[in-house]
């Protein structure tokens, strides 16, 4: 645990906040990754590796050298963190692929070009892609020699060797790790006194305990066991005070911290999605309000249209039983004196007359005919259809009966025409017919005979 | 600094000379000049008012986080820049990002 995490967990989550805010939430993701290395070193290995990985995402899915340069950073992360948690071998494909990403980048500079403030001219270049695959080298290396591959360890180490920075302090600090591990303790040991010349005294940093750690190491493979020893306690009390209590309550203060506010932005980000779905269901329930009032008018009007229908029907069939009734039996079956009968008598006479005898069927069928046949009076006539019957005329009662007889012969002869039908009925031509019938039954009589079951009410 | 005016409009004079001194500043910094060197310009340019105050603090703290003796100056002086009332946004993002940057290079 080093004293610094605290602060990279507590100013991480504050500067995502504020890149948040700023609407620049991409150039807090190094940083995030960051903050995951640090959750992992004070115990909280899944988040923090989750955090590494999601940052690592997000970054290869963007052009431009910004990204390339952050997600080599951000793999740096990870592989640091694959190393406290002592998974050597995790490391190398991280390492692999940053090398890679060099290659690719050195290949073809030009695809990179954006305006970061950190993109590399063309004389700096060289020493951008060298150091960073030096260091990845020098990880490799590492990661090998700490898991017992030492042939792998060697041809790594000799690739970093080639590298123009084996020989600078900043890449033999990035390879010093590897040395004991290969048994290179006098390399070692002389980088450590140019180190601790640089450094001074003894410091609050993890590095110089295990510089401590490595003298005692390379002193008792010399046999000089009494400076192991004393190398040995510095190192003990070096690690006490970088795993001090104070610190653990510190880490715990701050691991409070970060889950709430791990736990703020989670309710922030549910109380958007709940605002979304109530939005969606209000306008989904009322779009099937609005269709079911439409249902329910449409419903409303046919019900209504049928009533009245059926009420006209049953009006028209009281008044034929009316009429019926009014005429006297005699007046149907015997010779009558026609002349002595009421109006709605000669009316059901003739009505009977007409219909039995197929009368209606004749086209020239007219009241000379009818006065002619019966010898009856233009007036008397007249008077039969206009005051003994519900129609207006003789051609009103001629029209309805025609028709009805029409709409029975659509429906029992459907092999029969309509203008076959039209001249058996005795309508004079098929398009007075046509136009009557629909002025009758509200439909043409092609729509009646296919569906003429729903009007078996008004062809009685 | 890169000016962002157009690049047929020449930046006013102020804006060429900050960004002169600001490119001096930083080119003296990847060269590793003394601190106390790096210093004594920025010094200069705030007394001159070529950068303000608090652009001076955060370019002294950098200044002073290029070494491990200077990391503890160098974040004390971002933390009290982080405590100051009319602090932009954009400066808070800047100085937050640099702290963490500190953090992360001497943690490990």
């Amino acid at each position: 645990m080093r004293t610094d995490d605290l602060g990279e967990v507590e100013y991480g989550l504050r500067f995502v906040q504020v890149c948040e805010s700023l609407g620049d939430s991409m150039r807090a993701v190094p940083v995030q990754a960051d903050m995951g290395s640090s959750l992992v070193r004070i115990g909280r290995d899944e988040d923090g590796l989750l955090k590494i990985n999601d940052a690592i995402s997000k970054l290869d899915g963007e052009k431009g050298f910004f990204y390339l340069d952050a997600g080599i950073k951000t793999r740096k992360s990870l592989i640091r963190t694959y190393i406290d948690l002592e998974r050597y071998l995790d490391v190398v494909p991280v390492a692999q692929e940053i090398i890679s990403r060099l290659e690719d980048y050195a290949a073809a500079p030009e695809a990179y070009a954006d305006s970061s403030p950190n993109l590399p001219g063309d004389h700096n270049r060289p020493g951008y892609v060298d150091f960073y695959t030096a260091q990845a080298l020098a990880f490799i290396t590492y990661a090998y020699a700490a898991e017992g591959m030492r042939k792998e360890a060697q041809e790594y180490n000799a690739r970093f060797e080639k590298t123009r920075y084996s020989k600078t302090f900043g890449g033999r600090k990035m390879i010093s790790s590897a040395w004991p591990l290969l048994g290179e303790y006098d390399r070692m040991l002389s980088f450590y006194d140019e180190l601790q010349r640089r450094w001074g005294a003894d410091t609050l940093h993890a590095d110089y305990a295990i510089m401590l750690e490595n003298r005692a190491l390379a002193a008792k493979s010399k046999g000089r066991y009494r400076e192991a020893l004393g190398y040995m306690q510095r190192y003990s009390s070096l690690a006490d005070k970088l795993n001090d209590s104070q610190n653990k309550a510190m880490i715990q203060d701050y691991v409070a911290k970060y889950r709430y506010q791990e736990q703020k932005m989670a309710l922030e980000r549910e109380r958007v999605a709940v605002r979304r779905s109530r939005s969606i269901a209000l306008g989904a329930s009322a779009g099937a309000l609005v269709c079911l009032i439409l249902l329910g008018i449409i419903l409303q009007y046919v019900i209504l249209v049928r009533r009245k229908n059926k009420a006209l029907v049953s009006q028209i069939s009281e008044n034929v039983i009316l009429q019926r009734e009014k005429v006297d039996a005699s007046a149907l079956n015997g010779n009558p004196e026609l002349s002595s009968l009421s109006d709605a008598q000669l009316f059901e006479y003739l009505r009977y007359e007409i219909v039995t005898n197929n009368l209606y069927a004749d086209s020239r069928l007219d009241r000379q005919f009818l006065m002619d046949r019966y010898h009856l009076s233009k007036e008397r006539i007249g008077s039969a259809f206009s005051h003994g019957s519900p129609y207006q005329s003789l051609a009103a009662f001629l029209n309805v009966v025609r028709l009805k007889k029409a709409a029975k012969m659509l429906s029992s002869s459907p092999e029969m025409s309509i203008s076959d039908v039209a001249s058996a009925c005795g309508f004079s031509s098929g398009s007075l017919f046509a136009r009557n019938f629909k002025q009758y039954f509200a439909l043409t009589p092609t729509e009646f005979r296919q569906n003429p079951s729903s009007f078996k009410d008004m062809v009685k | 600094m890169a000016s962002c005016s157009h690049p047929a409009v020449p930046p006013k004079h102020a804006d060429l000379e900050k960004d002169s001194v600001l490119q001096a500043i930083s080119s003296m910094m990847l060269k590793e000049a003394d601190t106390e060197d790096v210093i004594s310009v920025v010094d200069s340019a705030e007394t001159a008012g070529v950068i303000d105050n608090l652009h001076a603090r955060l370019i002294r703290a950098k200044a002073y986080g290029r070494t491990e003796s200077g990391f503890l100056q160098a974040r004390s002086i971002c933390e009290e820049l982080l405590q100051d009332p009319h602090l932009s946004p954009e400066d808070e993002a800047d100085i937050l990002e640099y702290l963490c940057y500190l953090c992360v290079i001497f943690a490990g």
